[in-house]
């Protein structure tokens, strides 16, 4: 017991703030990230050695959270309309074909930097997260979210795309501040 | 080394190497762009579009709370133990916490707090506590000094950076010197409620700063285009302060509690240095933690902070992330710092110290800029200076500053 809680609390400190970080990507509700991070150690716990065997445990931890996350945010519908058609789907479902060029998101005018991030579809979020805080190739990418290499580095071609355009767009309003 | 000679915005933001130095920059990475743009190893303007996207995608994300971390452990840990000890296994039950209800109050009585600033109970006639700041703020624009206006008094203080010093008994000296004329002559006046605070404001314009140091031994640096609340002497069980704009604290432990309150939040202090930006003119604003811990208490919740983590607050949104303190308080000695940031940030950065509006090009500057600048002078003057090594000029119409590229041949 005492074995596998030092264990956890090691595995803990090394993801837990990554994990959050990457779960308000995919739903920005600090209850729900918590409550995924919870579950993702308890069943760590439970299942040990299945972790402890584990080739690449980065990708099971982020591919179980993820997993967790994604469950519960389908259990609360008011997160659903977050994502319009960009959205985030479990992996069991097998929906590879995604629709990333959609209507776009509601623009919202605010005339800060920072803010273009969240005009981002959490589809987009996630991979500029795997590409660029986790550092991931398009290869792992790729493995992670069960989509072929290309796709991933589509996706992120995308991703910059639109994270340019509204940069563009934030640099010609005018500043008040 | 790599060749990043005809690198787009896209392929810099693809490269494992250039991602790295943006977003965990060491000395050594710092010198190997500096070689590159120096040589004109890369195209410059792509760089700078890469830098800022990099950028601002970094400052955007969430991070989690140290102090909400470890809570969360500690349940983890407890649930582990009970269910090792009842030797079954849980089948997939969800854990919701019901700890959000309590919070929510919390923070909405500490708003509460916030819009109604407790001043003397029965305001008389003369009384500086007076609800809105501008009027006043505007007196010290135009004298362009720092101005402290007590209950009885009014003091105008000459000098770009004073220091301003009150003893435990309220009297007050400026720059090491008694005057007589601001005595606090309240503090002397034994006809008066001895529970009686008498308030005081000190408003510091664009362009200076001050330092204040309260009854208590607390000090403040006071930066440009701020007002601070205080009373000559701390009475009571708690301290407490209001600010609008940006304050540098260093908050002496007592046993009593240091209550900042701040354009919508409110900072719970236990003895620690931190740097607070709340300006009412702005939209954004933040709490960067050096030293020690500090409770923050805003519309949307309340959180802990540990040394170096920064609460900030965004059109509403709020979020707490990790800073490099350094860039939050280098101000105090007079600067700004910055390191391998593009110009356009430094100008935005310039124009919310000075509290201008400015209109940028739609096209990236291609300048980076490392180093640090003086703000002792005024916004035009520290332009000027800037334009001739960062490649733009400007023009000011109606106090908007509207920029312009100058592209080097």
């Amino acid at each position: 017991m005492e074995d596998v809680i030092t264990v956890l609390n090691g595995i803990y400190s090394e993801y837990a703030g990554r994990l959050f970080s990457y779960g308000m990507q995919l739903c920005p509700d600090k209850r729900l990230v918590e409550d995924a991070l919870q579950e993702t150690f308890l069943d760590l716990g439970r299942h040990a050695r299945a972790f402890s065997q584990a080739r690449d445990k980065r990708g099971y931890l982020f591919a179980s959270f993820r997993y967790k996350l994604l469950r519960m945010k389908k259990e609360h519908p008011e997160y659903s309309s977050i994502d319009g058609p960009d959205g985030l789907d479990l992996p069991q479902e097998g929906t590879i074909e995604e629709t990333f060029i959609g209507e776009e998101q509601r623009r919202l005018h605010e005339s800060r930097l920072q803010e273009m991030y969240s005009e981002l579809t959490p589809r987009h979020r996630e991979v500029l997260f795997l590409r660029f805080s986790e550092r991931m190739s398009f290869k792992e990418i790729a493995d992670y979210l069960s989509i072929e290499p290309q796709s991933a580095q589509n996706l992120f071609g995308r991703a910059l795309a639109r994270l340019r355009k509204i940069y563009l767009e934030e640099t010609t309003e005018k500043y008040h501040l | 080394m790599k060749n990043y000679k005809d690198y787009t915005v896209e392929q810099f933001l693809n490269d494992e190497t250039f991602i790295r130095s943006v977003l965990a920059p060491t000395e050594e990475s710092q010198r190997y762009w500096n070689s590159l743009i120096d040589e004109g190893a890369l195209d410059i303007y792509s760089y700078t579009e890469a830098v800022l996207l990099l950028k601002g995608w970094k400052d955007d994300l969430p991070k989690a709370n140290g102090g909400d971390l470890q809570d969360l452990w500690l349940r983890i840990e407890e649930e582990i133990r009970s269910e090792g000890s009842a030797s079954r296994k849980a089948k997939g039950r969800t854990l919701r916490r019901i700890f959000i209800p309590a919070v929510a109050v919390a923070a909405a009585a500490a708003a509460l707090a916030v819009f109604l600033p407790r001043g003397p109970k029965d305001t008389q006639e003369g009384d500086v506590y007076v609800e809105p700041g501008f009027v006043l703020k505007t007196v010290a624009q135009e004298s362009g000094n720092v101005v402290i206006l007590s209950e009885r008094s009014e003091m105008e203080i000459h000098g770009s950076n004073p220091d301003i010093n009150y003893d435990r008994q309220g009297l007050v000296n400026v720059n090491d010197e008694y005057s007589e004329k601001v005595i606090a002559p309240d503090s002397l006046d034994k006809s008066r409620d001895a529970q009686q605070v008498e308030w005081n404001r000190i408003v510091v314009p664009y362009g200076k700063m001050a330092s204040l140091r309260l009854s208590d031994g607390s000090t403040l640096k006071i930066n440009a285009g701020t007002t601070v609340t205080y009373p000559s002497a701390f009475s009571g069980d708690t301290r407490e302060i209001h600010v609008d704009g940006e304050v540098f604290a260093d908050v002496v432990h007592d046993g009593r509690p240091f209550k900042v309150h701040a354009n919508g939040m409110e900072v719970l202090v236990k003895g620690t240095r931190f740097d607070l930006s709340a300006y009412g003119s702005d939209d954004f604003s933040h709490v960067v933690l050096v030293e020690g811990a500090v409770d923050v208490a805003s519309g949307g919740g309340n959180v802990s902070l540990a040394p170096r983590q920064a609460f900030m607050k965004s059109n509403g949104k709020t979020f707490v992330q990790m800073v490099s303190t350094d860039l939050y308080t280098s101000w105090t000695d007079g600067v700004y710092k910055f390191e391998n940031e593009p110009v356009e940030n430094v100008l935005v950065k310039l124009s919310r110290f000075y509290n201008v509006s400015l209109v940028l090009p739609k096209d990236p500057s291609g300048v980076i800029c490392y180093g640090s600048l003086e703000l002792k002078d005024d916004l035009k003057s520290i332009l000027s200076g800037l334009m001739q090594i960062a490649s733009f000029n400007f023009t000011i119409k109606d106090g908007t500053y509207t920029i312009r590229w100058v592209r080097r041949q």
